[in-house]
């Protein structure tokens, strides 16, 4: 199945792209498919278990199963801490 | 009717102050309490020349909106919440909490609240551009969204 994936921020302009799709088999999680848009993308992050993503709009634990017209967005740290 | 008790906006353009006062503002409140985040011309060591603020506007509104039903199950207010994105001149808003309350206390630690979790849940990112260069401003320990 087809996965929509969207890239906002650090990770946009690692990765060149807005959105790509990527093809998972079905009963993927979403750590199955970071691994696979890392190894598209190996600019994005070194540890790929320390992306966080969301799910259709919530954030979601890596061990979440993708069903199909999901749509991911990985989230870059917010810009913040105590400043 | 019910009465709504909070407001949020995410706007390309010049931030209104008078929406968010408007909104919270009530007879039988006390206090407005009035907070907004401006851009400044410094950062480490770094001259600010600009700033740009990108989001992910479904995602961020809900979670604007998370945090105003977070804040009124805690305290007795009515909040409106206005966050810029796009382009920022030096001394431009891109936050803007207001609160209404009964009392001083109540509207001032909603106001602090939200404005700390803005930055630990919603997905808008700020870029810096300083002479010479420019920098996504991010902070892995400031991000908590599981919390």
């Amino acid at each position: 199945m087809e996965i929509e994936v969207l890239f906002f921020a650090s990770y946009r302009e690692k990765s060149g792209v807005k959105s790509y799709c990527f093809e998972i088999s079905a009963g993927s999680n979403l750590k199955e498919l970071i691994y696979k848009i890392v190894q598209k993308f190996p600019k994005l992050h070194s540890d790929p278990t320390k992306i966080v993503a969301a799910i259709n709009e919530e954030f979601s634990d890596q061990s979440q199963i993708l069903c199909e017209g999901d749509i991911v967005a990985l989230i870059p740290p917010v810009s913040g801490g105590s400043k | 009717m019910i009465d709504k008790k909070f407001h949020v906006q995410i706007s390309e353009s010049t931030l209104d102050q008078s929406i968010a006062k408007k909104f919270v503002k009530s007879n039988s409140h006390g206090a407005c309490t009035i907070f907004e985040g401006v851009t400044r011309d410094h950062s480490d060591n770094r001259k600010v020349e600009f700033l740009e603020y990108e989001c992910y506007k479904p995602m961020a509104i809900k979670k604007l909106e998370q945090i105003c039903a977070e804040i009124i199950e805690k305290w007795e207010v009515k909040i409106s919440i206005l966050h810029r994105i796009g382009k920022l001149e030096i001394g431009e808003v891109s936050l803007i909490v207001a609160t209404g309350s009964p009392h001083r206390k109540e509207g001032i630690q909603a106001c602090e609240y939200s404005v700390d979790r803005i930055k630990e849940i919603v997905p808008i990112w700020k870029k810096e551009f300083f002479e010479g260069g420019s920098i996504w401003i991010e902070d892995e320990n400031g991000f908590r969204p599981f919390s």
